[in-house]
């Protein structure tokens, strides 16, 4: 437009546009600057220039009534829009916002939900992911409708445009044209021209939200009609590049009122929250995302193509010595020259990320993956965490904290007091779910004092309850997980089961999510620990998880939690382990097989809380073997046959033949003491209380000869040293009876007359009252 | 040329080739090259020609690799070709070495027993008994000849060659020269030299790289084909080529069954199921498509010469048994772990499933 309206079209997140944008706006200093942004949100711009709001930051909007639905509108050093705001708030120059008002487009997000609720309901994790509003890229790529890859027409409206100029996708034929060169003169004469030509001409997908497209832009147009009519002669229009023509359009005033009217809205709060580059990628989900947000701020703060490219190569340089990686000078030359060399061999006047990320992969990293993918988390990502002052209003979190205190009746006091939680009752396992989804979040308003299972049976939680104001920090940190409670400890603990490398780990945040009863993130771990079972080579392990997922199956029921897909899990690490724990077990020295002695008793016990016949069954295959391989650990094949012996798949005759096998004169002593040990399993009852072990074992022990004898008396006193005194004491009386007198005495018959007699007194002495 | 000769070096097989593009190749071309950079690239991965012609792809994959490839040259810097066996690494380096320097024979063949004298040069003991040292009785080493000349020196294996051995390369990487101290001279290397080497990922523990050597070399992996598609068309392929050059009497095997071998290499390799539900173990094996070709040429052969001629899982089950474990106890676990979990729940592979559980 002629008459002293400039419209810039950028990409989002662009940091070439950025700098040409800054440049152009000092240039021609406009007198109102229009930013698509949502509309009505601009007295958060007073925190603009405060030192404390520091970039990464998202303008997030929710619903008052629904939290759950919310939009945000993220920003980077490098976004032009940031850049545009900071210009004008220190120029003094007035900003508007011109895209539609945030309560318009959650009014949509709900009519979106609504449309699929019964198709398809989405997993909470990527509920922040489909922000209808997003500002979307300067070719709103995450937009179109349906994606189907067999289709030939390009999901990205660039995509023809790179094509034309022989690149592979639309993403890297506009860093190259835009954001990596300098600073281009007429950048945004091309850009306008080039969407003008698209919009008319390129075959394009066709769109879901076609109707809501039209009523942004015709938003926009009107928002600055009325910016004329208050009288500002210059104007700066900052919008997406694809906005370009139709904010030049020639339209009506009443054909856009037309559109505009009746539109249906939702109450709608906004704030700043803090941000993270990862958040600002693609992979988060975020629509407008970008794949590399640190290399975009690189760009941003290394503006020449000379140095730029040797300036990332050092900063590679400092990650990689940091984790004690080599990497010299040299590497830094050679490397340089190869990217450079790739540039001219592509045909570019300077080497992009792909030249680079290639050459430090071919010289720096000797062609290995690992260090790339420390760069390109470390680097091409980047960790930034942007931060926002004390003063800016509440977050949905915090909201849905209070609403949920409120309804619970459980007040943050700073003093600490006791909770009883009796699950059993619906508001106090809401209480559990609440305090267990805070921990998740790392928010340790409650402390979990005594182990319900363990003191008052499956049924209790004892909490701490003491309410610390940084409380209120952490809940603004960790509102970019999401804006609920349920959503955002989901996400927390999906993100931490991405990044935890052991078994355990995984088997008790199972545990965890299934206290705190998230049912999403119950899925996402699961599948962890299903992945990382199938690939860990231990199977104790294995087995070393499987006590904390036997809990949760067998006391799963109280919190109502799902337990099918628990015990699917555990049945195939079950499976897994058997398959392995024979190689496990052979061949193992002292510590390591008392502590194997540990998993595999643990996992014995965790077997038989899940109370399945196949599982049952495969886990005693697998002790067979381990009982019965020659060459074994003989304390954990005398604990194998231990426990079969108990579980009733030995039989007395078995048991007694492996007995005399493994305490035979031909064994090393050593080596039957400790088969001993393991079969023995600390526990005298077997013997004291069972006719099967002790004529065995006594049978064995009389039939030794004077000088094995002597040579094995010293190491069985090791065993039976371990057993209480009481145990060994009665031991001692039963070694004293002459054989077959127990048995006697067991069958004596007693009168029940004079046994009836004594029964009064002794309620008496025990309190219990006469008659029950 | 005689079509006696078994098999051709790369320049005389795609001379017509190489002809065709050097017509239309008006680039800018480093020192002693025979192509442009970019002309080279074009011929290892086809292409259609301005004039119309057709140049074959000699590698199929990833063109960037071979534009890294490339300009690691053309910085006269020297490439390590590195990948699993049967990744083509010694095809591209042929065929790189062919195009660039229209010659691909100063090959050193790098083993345990290579010597320090085949890398840099060796003597005629006649001439030197008769002469003492001189030029005359120096016998140059494929390498030393590919400096005078300025062209690409090749060197197979180089992790099997001693690390002493490996050593004596620094010098020339470095200062471009080859010291000959018996005579007070040396050889400096004309413009237009490089070294591409070749490794296997799976040798790193015979003779791995020093890391000053390592340093000289810009690395290009080779990755095993990165669909399942692609990977069944090299298979298809080479089977029809071998079956033929073999005379073996069986059918060539049905898409299918190719199709099953394929995936059950990629999964055990990759350690995960192709739908990319559920993760594996994976056995020591390489499990690389050259081992899946002659899986499958040894189950032809089979079922040829002792089957009805037709290609059944059972004749494969033997072939396969052995290129996947190779380490009898760990690979065995794992190879039961695959079949109980992954190939007993897919229904329509229940012959397989037998065929492979009577082998067990």
């Amino acid at each position: 437009m002629s008459d002293g309206v400039s419209i810039y079209g950028i990409r989002h997140h662009g940091p070439g546009c950025a700098r040409s944008l800054l440049k152009a706006l000092q240039a021609a200093p406009p007198e109102c600057v229009l930013i698509e942004g949502p509309a009505g949100c601009e007295v958060l711009l007073a925190h603009v220039n405060d030192a404390q709001l520091q970039p990464p930051v998202a303008l997030l909007s929710h619903a008052v009534e629904d939290p759950q639905r919310a939009v945000f509108h993220p920003f980077a050093v490098f976004s032009p829009e940031w850049q545009a705001m900071q210009w004008a708030v220190r120029a003094g120059v007035p900003v508007r916002f011109m895209d539609v008002p945030p309560s318009v487009t959650l009014a949509w997000q709900r009519q979106a939900k609504a449309a699929s609720e019964d198709s398809a309901p989405s997993a909470p994790t990527t509920e922040e992911g489909d922000d209808v509003a997003a500002p979307e890229i300067g070719d709103d790529a995450a937009r179109v409708a349906t994606p189907d890859a067999s289709d030939d027409v390009p999901h990205d409206p660039l995509d023809w445009l790179a094509r034309a100029a022989g690149y592979e996708d639309g993403e890297s034929w506009w860093n190259h044209m835009v954001e990596e060169r300098g600073d281009g003169e007429g950048l945004f004469e091309a850009i306008a021209q080039a969407m003008t030509e698209l919009r008319e001409n390129a075959q394009l997908k066709t769109r879901l939200d076609a109707g809501q497209e039209a009523i942004r832009e015709a938003h926009m147009r009107s928002v600055l009609r009325e910016t004329r009519q208050q009288g500002y002669q210059r104007i700066a229009v900052i919008c997406g590049a694809w906005h370009v023509p139709a904010i030049a359009a020639k339209t009506t005033a009443a054909a856009d009122q037309r559109l505009l009217k009746g539109l249906e809205k939702l109450k709608a709060q906004t704030t700043w929250v803090p941000w993270t580059y990862r958040h600002l990628s693609m992979r988060s989900g975020y629509g407008a995302g970008i794949a590399s947000p640190g290399w975009y701020d690189h760009l941003w703060h290394n503006g020449g193509a000379d140095i730029r490219a040797v300036a990332w190569f050092a900063r590679i340089a400092h990650l990689l010595r940091e984790h004690e990686l080599d990497c010299s000078s040299a590497h830094l030359i050679e490397a340089s020259r190869l990217a450079d060399t790739l540039a001219a061999l592509r045909q570019r006047p300077a080497p992009g990320l792909d030249e680079l990320n290639e050459a430090t992969r071919s010289v720096i990293c000797n062609g290995d993956d690992a260090p790339m993918r420390l760069i390109a988390e470390r680097l091409m990502l980047g960790d930034a965490l942007g931060s926002v002052p004390s003063s800016v209003p509440t977050v949905p979190l915090q909201r849905d904290l209070e609403a949920q205190q409120k309804r619970l009746r459980l007040k943050p006091e700073a003093l600490s007091r006791k909770l009883d939680l009796d699950l059993r009752n619906g508001t106090d396992l809401q209480r559990s779910h609440l305090l267990h989804r805070l921990n998740l979040l790392g928010i340790g308003w409650g402390g979990q004092t005594v182990s319900g299972r363990s003191a008052r049976g499956t049924f209790h939680e004892v909490w701490d309850l003491a309410w610390e104001p940084h409380y209120e920090v952490e809940l603004i940190v960790a509102s970019r997980y999401g804006h609920t409670l349920e959503l955002a400890a989901t996400a927390c603990a999906v993100e931490r089961a991405g990044k935890a490398d052991r078994l355990p780990e995984l088997a008790a945040l199972i545990d965890r999510v299934l206290l705190a009863h998230l049912s999403g993130a119950v899925q996402a771990v699961a599948a962890q620990l299903e992945a990382r079972a199938a690939t860990d080579a231990d199977p104790l392990a294995l087995l070393g998880a499987l006590p904390a997922l036997a809990n949760v199956y067998r006391y799963g029921n109280v919190r109502k939690t799902d337990v099918a897909q628990v015990a699917h899990l555990f049945d195939g690490m079950l499976l897994r382990a058997g398959l392995g724990l024979p190689l496990a077990l052979a061949d193992l020295d002292g510590e390591a097989a008392e502590a194997a002695r540990t998993v595999v008793l643990g996992a014995d016990r965790a077997v038989e809380l899940r109370q399945g016949e196949a599982q049952t069954q495969a886990w005693q295959r697998a002790l067979r073997v381990v009982a019965l391989a020659e060459g074994g650990t003989p304390l954990l094949r005398g604990l194998g046959t231990r426990l079969l012996l108990d579980a009733g798949v030995f039989s007395t005759d078995e048991a007694a033949q492996q007995i005399s096998l493994n305490l035979s004169a031909g064994a090393e002593p050593l080596q039957s003491a400790q088969w001993l040990d393991g079969f023995l399993n600390r526990n005298a009852a077997v013997l004291l209380h069972g006719d099967v072990v002790w004529p065995l074992i006594d049978a064995w022990i009389c039939g030794l000869q004077d000088e094995h004898f002597m040579r094995v008396v010293p190491l069985v006193r090791r065993s039976f040293a371990q057993f209480e005194a009481a145990d060994r004491r009665d031991l001692s009386l039963r070694v004293k009876q002459p054989a077959g007198q127990r048995a006697a005495a067991a069958s004596v018959t007693w009168d029940a007359a004079r046994a009836n007699r004594a029964l009064p007194m002794l309620r008496e002495l025990l309190g219990i009252a006469d008659g029950r | 040329m005689s079509t006696a000769v078994l098999r051709q070096h790369a320049e005389h097989q795609f001379a017509e080739e190489l002809d065709a593009i050097k017509k239309v190749d008006n680039r800018q071309r480093p020192a002693n090259w025979h192509l442009s950079p970019w002309a080279v690239v074009t011929y290892l991965m086809g292409g259609r020609l301005d004039n119309g012609f057709e140049v074959s792809a000699k590698y199929i994959g990833n063109a960037r690799l071979m534009e890294i490839a490339v300009a690691t040259l053309a910085t006269d810097r020297a490439l390590l070709l590195f990948g699993v066996p049967g990744t083509a690494k010694s095809w591209v380096s042929e065929h790189l070495a062919a195009a660039i320097s229209g010659d691909s024979t100063l090959l050193v063949q790098g083993t345990a027993g290579t010597s320090e004298e085949q890398i840099r040069y060796g003597w005629n003991y006649a001439q030197l008994l008769a002469n003492g040292p001189s030029e005359k009785a120096l016998v140059a080493s494929p390498l030393m000849q590919a400096m005078r000349l300025g062209k690409i020196a090749r060197i197979e294996e180089l992790t099997r060659i001693p690390a002493d051995v490996q050593d004596s390369l620094i010098t020339v990487l470095s200062e471009k020269t080859l010291p000959i101290p018996e005579l007070g001279s040396e050889v400096q290397a004309t413009r237009g030299f490089s070294v591409i080497a070749t490794a296997n990922n799976r040798d790193k523990g015979v003779n791995e790289l020093s890391s000053a050597l390592k340093r000289r070399f810009n690395t290009v992996i080779l990755p095993v084909p990165s669909s399942e598609a692609e990977e069944i068309s090299i298979v298809v392929k080479r089977v029809a080529e071998l079956g033929r050059a073999l005379e073996l009497p069986a059918e060539p095997p049905a898409l299918k069954e190719v199709a099953r071998i394929v995936r059950i290499f990629r999964e055990l390799r990759n350690g995960q199921t192709e739908d990319g539900k559920a993760k594996l173990k994976s056995p020591s094996a390489t499990l690389s498509t050259a081992e899946v070709i002659s899986v499958i040429n040894n189950g032809m052969a089979l079922a040829g010469h002792f089957g009805d001629g037709v290609l059944r899982p059972a004749d494969m089950a033997s072939g396969m048994l052995g290129a996947v474990v190779k380490d009898p106890v760990q690979d065995q676990v794992v190879w039961n772990e695959y079949l109980e979990t992954v190939v007993k729940e897919r229904s329509e592979w229940k012959d397989l499933y037998r065929a492979f559980r009577e082998h067990a």
